[in-house]
């Protein structure tokens, strides 16, 4: 087990977070604070997402996720030097085993839970000890290095308290506790008395803490940079006993300073005991003044008062260093300050587009769907042409049927115009997008052609194509309208793709004509990949976001309005069907 | 981690699974249960509420008919015990009682062994045998070498420790006759942590959170029970309920700090409990536990009371929440601790630290409480000393 400060103190950690807490962030606070040029956390193990957004000063970034240890990627895997397990006490176990296992260059790890069973803590140990990496915990909040790391809760997790803990100096005062609550309590009085330290380590307060307080002092003794050894301690356990033993077969020279909490169990009654191996076996008295005493016989100075142990450690006489070491501070200047930013409970971009004063209709509602300003007055054009086209398609259309016999039963107007958006689906009205997705996905994989013999091998349909109505000879003068508008693309690869398909179809059928959706999304398609300029990634997003079935629901919205507007002047009543026009089976 | 005392019956009956063999224990465990003891043979009757010395405390009848047996519980429902344990008795020599004892270490299983076991076991100390394996097939192997237990109870028993998560055994004593091997006692703690992997007959309802207890349900009792419900840590101990100053500490290192200090300032008579509240409880917890306390502070019967909110600069638990939860516990008891003049001694830093000193600030000041309050700035130790001073 070899916890190594001098290993600890380098500037290009890669971290992984095995969970999913705030910690995450307090870590990036603390790097960029010290003026490192890249975040330390590479990769975080957690269910439910691909990516996690946290702050590096004040530029997001994006840290991937991954939903097992045994998921990260072999690229990021190889610059593994530490984790961080954030899971509850039945799971961290398993995964820390799976972490110690995984990443070849692994230096060591924290278990932040509480209530990991004490087999499993040492079996951790154990697999740690044959890999030579060290582990600290469980119930840690982990190990701070001023200048380097902050592995852990320790020392806070708001950007404020991460502030605060960036002004502490390099000392050469080691701070070793069991209690996380303490291990803060102590470098804040450091933090006060404007003080350095070396590196600060809470253990965690488990039976078999896989550092274990006198682990930790000897990784105090072996780091050049520290002077002197400042311990906090609690009765209960021999671990105490260890440290004195180890005093005096010459294993720690340097001076302690110890306080060891509990001389208030001295008013307690002694709980009944156990069995009688306790009073067999010879153990040494675990209250908090026998320890003393067997440490104060070797040389430590022991203190019964708090406030003198806090004085005394806070006044040693050492040399503290600069915040950040040069190393450390990479290529950015050391900032002070963790600029304002608030995780915000939901984000929105779009409220800030801003078009022209003179802008049309069509201009500012497309400028809002897209979230961005728009390039060509082409693009204007067809979505002013299409809103016009889309707006009505008479009344025996099933949404507008939907809307009139609501209106008719006397609902009112949001009622009976969702009533009619609510038939807009797969059948009618809401073939846009599958068309949209159909001519994007086919046309980049192969040509009409193999579109045309894969759907006739499948006996499927093609979004896009087929009317009941409008035919080769009775073509849907709407199509032709909205064609005209592709001719000013130069490539106009998917319209081409969309008439290509639509001439092999004519062939079996001459219903299978390229109807009007298969229209406007072949033409929309060429319009924002080449006038508009968007990527191939953001128009499979906006397929993914349904966007060109947006483009019906607009203008439709207003046909079912219209129809509510005018059931009410005509007010027929209640509309009930016939019995002659229902077939009851 | 933390460990806790299973009670005989719990633990004989998943060691019988293990040994392969077959359990005939009673375990009486509600007091309207219904029992019944076959006769015709012999029995040992003992109180099994996982506290020990029950020998010498009269909690036990050895050889003893199934009427005797019967008639022996109830006399103990009498003193008000509920919990107990009856199984067959097994004739035997006193001078072949044997004694061992198995704990986990560190180095991995320490074992205590004498041929010469039974209850006056601390007189035979020179007749143990202690050692330590570090796995567990060392440990079957030494066991079967070194005691005269038999190779089958031993590989039972092993398992038995590993599979179940225990932490400490003890039986005191055993005996072999012939290649079986009877434990007349069998005391067990185990890994309360490991509750997820273990058998769920460990669950029983006589040793709740380990401790023995005859007593009422009270302070301490409630916030066990409290404790149940959260990840976070609660625990309290009434050191004497009618003192002076009443304790709600943060974490538990600074709660040893601000205890010790009432200790070391030659005034601990004043100290009326001790405990602590870590980990991050949510704001209802910690309304129930500070409500625990102040119920407590209100009937104590002395003149003069304060109540110390203290604790370190925390970590991770978020003050703002935790002090709204002290304010919701306050709110309804303000009037009473007014009348009563306790005044409230508040040190304490974290997430959140301002603005949840500023709004206990508002309150106490609002209700005449405030005694004073502060953060990191202010030694650990003062608000106790404050708080002291006030009370004597």
């Amino acid at each position: 087990m070899s916890l190594s400060l001098l290993k600890l103190r380098k500037n290009n950690h890669g971290i992984v977070v095995i969970g999913n807490y705030p910690v995450t962030q307090a870590i990036l606070d603390y790097d960029y604070l010290q003026g490192k040029s890249e975040p330390s956390v590479k990769a975080i193990v957690t269910n439910g997402k691909k990516t996690a957004k946290y702050f590096f000063g004040d530029t997001e970034i994006l840290i991937p996720v991954y939903s097992s240890v045994e998921k990260v990627p072999t690229k990021i895997a190889t610059t593994i030097t530490l984790f961080i397990n954030l899971q509850s006490g039945r799971s961290a176990g398993a995964s820390s085993i799976d972490a110690l296992s995984k990443f070849k260059k692994l230096e060591g790890g924290i278990i932040f839970a509480e209530n990991v069973p004490e087999r499993v803590a040492l079996e951790v140990k154990a697999l740690a000890d044959s890999k030579k990496a060290f582990m600290i915990g469980p119930a840690s909040v982990g190990i701070f290095v001023p200048g380097y790391l902050k592995l852990g809760a320790i020392g806070g997790t708001l950007s404020d308290q991460i502030e605060k803990l960036a002004t502490v100096q390099r000392g050469e005062v080691a701070v070793i506790t069991t209690s996380g609550g303490m291990s803060n309590e102590l470098v804040h009085s450091f933090i006060n008395a404007k003080r350095g330290i070396s590196f600060a380590v809470s253990a965690g307060g488990d039976r078999f803490s896989m550092l274990s307080p006198l682990d930790a002092v000897l990784a105090a003794e072996k780091d050049s940079q520290t002077k002197y050894i400042v311990y906090f301690g609690e009765l209960g356990s021999d671990d105490e006993y260890r440290i004195r033993d180890a005093i005096k077969a010459g294993k720690i020279k340097k001076k302690l300073y110890v306080y060891i909490g509990g001389d208030i169990s001295e008013s307690f009654d002694e709980p009944m005991q156990f069995g009688h191996a306790k009073a067999l076996a010879k153990t040494e008295d675990e209250t908090a003044k026998a320890k003393r005493v067997a440490l104060k016989k070797v040389g430590v100075q022991t203190f019964e008062k708090y406030d003198s142990f806090i004085k005394t450690v806070t006044n040693l006489k050492t040399k503290d260093m600069a915040k950040t070491s040069r190393q450390a501070r990479g290529k950015n200047p050391q900032s002070k300050k963790i600029p304002n930013r608030k995780k915000a409970l939901i984000t929105s971009t779009i409220s800030n587009v801003k078009t022209k004063e003179t802008a049309d209709f069509a201009e500012h509602m497309l400028a809002m769907l897209l979230g961005r300003k728009i390039k060509s007055t082409d693009t204007v054009a067809f979505i002013d042409l299409i809103l016009k086209e889309l707006i009505d398609h008479g009344p025996h259309v099933s949404g507008a049927v939907n809307t009139i016999i609501s209106a008719r039963a006397g609902k009112d107007l949001v009622s009976s115009v969702t009533s009619g958006l609510l038939t807009i689906g797969p059948r009618f009205g809401g073939a846009l997008n599958e068309a949209a997705k159909t001519w994007f996905e086919e046309s980049e994989v192969g040509d009409a052609r193999d579109l045309v013999s894969k759907i006739t091998k499948e006996k499927g349909i093609i979004s896009g194509i087929g009317h009941r109505k409008y035919s080769k000879e009775n073509p849907d003068p709407r199509v032709k309208k909205v064609l005209k508008m592709s001719e000013n693309c130069k490539k106009r690869t998917y319209t081409s793709f969309a008439l290509d398909v639509e001439d092999l179809m004519l062939t079996k059928k001459s219903s299978l004509i390229l109807n009007i959706d298969g229209a406007i999304a072949a033409v929309m398609l060429d319009l924002l990949s080449e006038k508009e300029k968007l990527s191939k990634d953001e128009i499979e997003t906006l397929i993914e976001a349904e966007f060109f079935n947006a483009l019906f629901v607009i203008p439709r919205t207003i046909g079912f309005t219209a129809h509510f507007l005018d059931q009410k002047r005509i007010d027929e009543g209640l509309f009930r069907m016939p019995d002659s026009d229902v077939s009851e089976i | 981690m933390p460990r806790v005392k299973a009670s005989e019956y719990t633990a004989k009956k998943i060691l019988a699974t293990y040994t392969n063999t077959k359990f005939s224990g009673i375990g009486v465990r509600e007091n309207d249960q219904k029992f019944s003891i076959p006769s015709g043979k012999k029995y040992v009757v003992k109180v099994d509420d996982g506290s020990k010395r029950r020998m010498k405390r009269g909690l036990v009848n050895v050889d003893v008919s199934a009427v005797s047996a019967k008639k022996f519980v109830e006399a103990l429902k009498k003193k008000r015990f509920s919990k107990f344990y009856i199984e067959p008795f097994v004739e035997h020599n006193i001078e072949d009682e044997q004694y061992i004892s198995i704990d986990r270490v560190r180095e991995g299983y320490t074992v205590m062994y004498s041929k010469s076991g039974g209850i006056n076991i601390e007189d035979s100390k020179d007749s143990l045998v202690t050692f330590t394996a570090p796995k567990a097939a060392d440990l079957v192997s030494s066991l079967i070498k070194k005691t005269d237990l038999s190779e089958k109870f031993v590989r039972g028993l092993v398992e038995y420790f590993d599979n179940e998560h225990i932490s400490f055994l003890e039986i005191n004593p055993f005996v072999v006759k012939g290649n079986k091997v009877y434990a007349l006692d069998l005391a067990v703690e185990r890994d309360s942590a490991a509750d997820f992997f273990v058998s769920p007959d460990w669950q029983d309802p006589s040793t709740s959170s380990g401790q023995a207890s005859l007593e009422v349900e009270g302070p301490k009792q409630k916030v066990q029970a409290l404790a149940e419900t959260t990840p976070a840590s609660l625990s309290l101990e009434v050191i004497n309920k009618d003192a002076n100053v009443f304790m709600l500490l943060s974490g538990g290192g600074a709660s040893l700090v601000l205890a010790d200090a009432a200790h070391h300032k030659k005034h601990p008579e004043v100290l009326a409990n001790y405990g602590e509240y870590s980990g991050n409880p949510t704001r209802e917890v910690v309304r129930e536990y500070a409500g625990i306390i102040l119920d407590m502070a209100l009937r104590s019967k002395a003149k003069k009371k304060a109540i110390v909110i203290a604790g370190g600069v925390a970590n991770f638990t978020d003050i703002l929440q935790t002090f709204s939860g002290i304010v919701d516990a306050l709110e309804p008891r303000a009037t009473k601790l007014k009348q009563q003049k306790i005044k409230v001694y508040v040190r304490r830093g974290g997430p959140n630290e301002e603005a949840g000193r500023e709004m206990l600030k508002k309150f106490l000041e609002s209700r005449g409480l405030l005694g004073s309050i502060g953060g990191s700035k202010i030694p650990l130790t003062k608000v106790m000393d404050q708080a002291i001073d006030y009370v004597t």
